[in-house]
């Protein structure tokens, strides 16, 4: 069944460069962000490491407070997520009642609909209800997610109807039953979503972008874009982006390394990244 | 009697339904569907720094569009990046997953090799790319100049300052397509092959004949995603060249940011996106309409 031997050893040499190509950017990231700012620009292989980059953005720039708001981002806006699509994805899968089909048409067109031409009405809107650098106007935006019900109204649908039968004969309410049995039998469904909402947002940049005015509400992306705007020698410059990048780039990239299977099939089933 | 007592259950299951959906429906409402219809109707409106009240304009915005210089380069530009990533993103992740469909010991690196870039932060390695394509300093310019190559100002200079976003671009968009090729190659059954085998078939009519043409709807999907995305590439932009020099890096969605955010012409903007939204929409219909049923929400 395999192939022929000289071509799996062609596959594994294209594979493999392509691979070093790949890894390159990451390796040299890493690389100079241990560094010294003199030789990150000199062309230079000294083994000579240091934390220098690491302690300069710590000084410049608010790195902790930075990090407090990406979190609250993530987190904020995972939080309302899951109960908005929970309770939505419940009322499509399960209840039978008017207008149905026009809700799920409503729930393919936000999908359909790409955010992108919609920043700026999205901005006046916020500008309207004073939410203009806040970190709630961060998260409102996200906090409906048409693709987290589509996603978890599969997984509804295929619990079996006598399992919610029995729970009701034992007086449960709608609530007891979505946390009782709905919830805890689609765990996959509510990891995909999370892993992808949590990606998206941790590394968000243009909305906050619009958003934010404030120093002190900056989260990471946005902090890091800014690193190469401040004043000083290109060298400690591109370093500290090296050493910043590394830190940001960090918590997912473990995460992904350890449940790669489950993020790659998070991105699979939604189409999105 | 009875009648009643159904028609109380019906009544409360609407009740609770529409109870549920009421936080879902209220957020869609106010942040897509009512800037839809907004974004819209400013089209129709000249809005700007010197005209802050909205004032009917009819179609004056996309006439006023369409006789831009700017973006009518900026529509050029866009439309040879698609042309030269869309094909490279499409054959390089048709590569790799060909090449990473398979069960080699180390697989599974090389697969989060390629990857990984797309749950990286890509403010951060646009940066990096940029800090790599500088003359002198980056690490490309010294490898290319050390071969006795020329030292080319990527970033800099408008002849080429197109490519060096695109590198970036491909680099993450071939590993997010490669892992729907992927998984679409995993689903073939092996049989095909076996038989195909049989049959005295080589590497290359195996895929030729059986992997691509199972592949099409996949393949449909990847086209229509691939395109769609390259039509909204902004990110990388706004750090690494801020559309220029002289407007050689301005992408669609980039236009659009900075006509609505720095020069503050909002109808302008508007007019844009409805632009941008008809050539997404368009795509989307050839996708479900015309080329193909097929979706990947429905299993």
């Amino acid at each position: 069944m395999k192939p022929s031997k000289p071509i799996r050893i062609l596959r594994a040499v294209i594979l493999t460069v392509l691979c070093a190509i790949w890894v390159f950017p990451l390796l040299w990231t890493a690389f100079s962000a241990f560094r010294p700012g003199r030789l990150v620009t000199s062309f230079s292989f000294e083994p000579v490491f240091s934390l220098e980059n690491f302690r300069y953005i710590f000084d410049i720039i608010p790195f902790a407070s930075y990090t407090m708001n990406s979190l609250i981002f993530v987190v904020g806006i995972l939080a309302v997520q899951l109960t908005t699509i929970t309770f939505a994805a419940y009322a499509v899968a399960r209840i039978p009642f008017a207008g149905k089909g026009v809700v799920m048409l409503l729930i393919m067109a936000q999908i359909i609909i790409p955010g992108e031409v919609l920043l700026l009405s999205n901005y006046l809107t916020l500008r309207d209800m004073h939410l203009l650098d806040t970190r709630l106007g961060v998260m409102i935006v996200s906090f409906g997610s048409a693709m987290g019900i589509l996603l978890l109204r599969q997984s509804y649908k295929s619990i079996p109807l006598a399992l919610e039968e029995a729970a009701v004969l034992d007086g449960c309410n709608v609530l007891q039953m979505l946390v009782y049995i709905y919830i805890p039998s689609c765990k996959t469904a509510y990891l995909s979503f999370a892993i992808v909402s949590i990606n998206w947002h941790w590394n968000n940049f243009l909305w906050p972008l619009i958003v934010i005015n404030s120093p002190n509400k900056r989260s990471l992306p946005l902090g890091l874009a800014l690193l190469t705007k401040s004043s000083g020698d290109a060298g400690p410059q591109w370093a500290a982006v090296t050493a910043a990048t590394v830190l940001i780039m960090l918590p997912l990239l473990i995460l992904f390394l350890i449940f790669q299977k489950q993020f790659i099939k998070s991105f699979l089933t939604s189409g999105m990244k | 009697m009875k009648i009643k007592k159904v028609s109380r259950r019906v009544l409360r299951q609407n009740l609770l339904a529409w109870a549920l959906l009421a936080p879902t429906l209220l957020f869609l409402t106010l942040f897509t569907f009512y800037p839809f219809a907004k974004t819209i109707v400013l089209s129709f409106f000249t809005r700007n720094l010197s005209t802050p009240n909205a004032v009917f304009s009819g179609l004056q915005n996309y006439r006023a569009a369409f006789k831009d210089p700017v973006f009518i380069k900026v529509l050029w530009n866009n439309l040879r990046f698609s042309l030269l990533v869309v094909p490279v993103c499409l054959c390089l992740g048709l590569l790799l997953a060909y090449l990473l469909n398979s069960e080699s010991k180390g697989i599974g690196l090389a697969r989060a090799a390629i990857f990984y870039p797309n749950v990286s932060p890509m403010i951060g390695f646009s940066l990096v790319w940029v800090f790599l394509l500088t003359p002198q300093i980056g690490f490309i310019d010294n490898v290319v100049r050390l071969l006795g190559g020329p030292s080319i100002n990527w970033i800099g200079d408008p002849r080429y300052v197109l490519y060096a976003i695109s590198f970036v671009y491909i680099w993450r968009e071939a590993g997010f397509l490669m892992i729907f090729f992927l998984s679409g190659m995993q689903a073939i059954s092996r049989e095909y092959y076996e038989a195909a085998i049989i049959d005295g078939a080589n590497e290359w009519q195996k895929f030729y004949k059986i992997t691509l043409p199972l592949l099409m709807p996949t393949m449909v999907f990847a086209v229509t995603l691939s395109i769609t995305n390259s039509v909204k590439m902004v990110d990388s932009i706004i750090v690494m060249t801020e559309g220029g020099p002289d407007n050689a890096s301005s992408l669609l969605m980039f236009h659009i940011y900075k006509t609505a955010f720095t020069y503050w012409d909002q109808g302008q903007a508007a007019a844009l996106s409805v632009i941008m939204l008809a050539v997404v929409l368009l795509l989307t219909a050839l996708q479900y309409g015309v080329l193909d049923r097929h979706t990947h929400y429905e299993s």
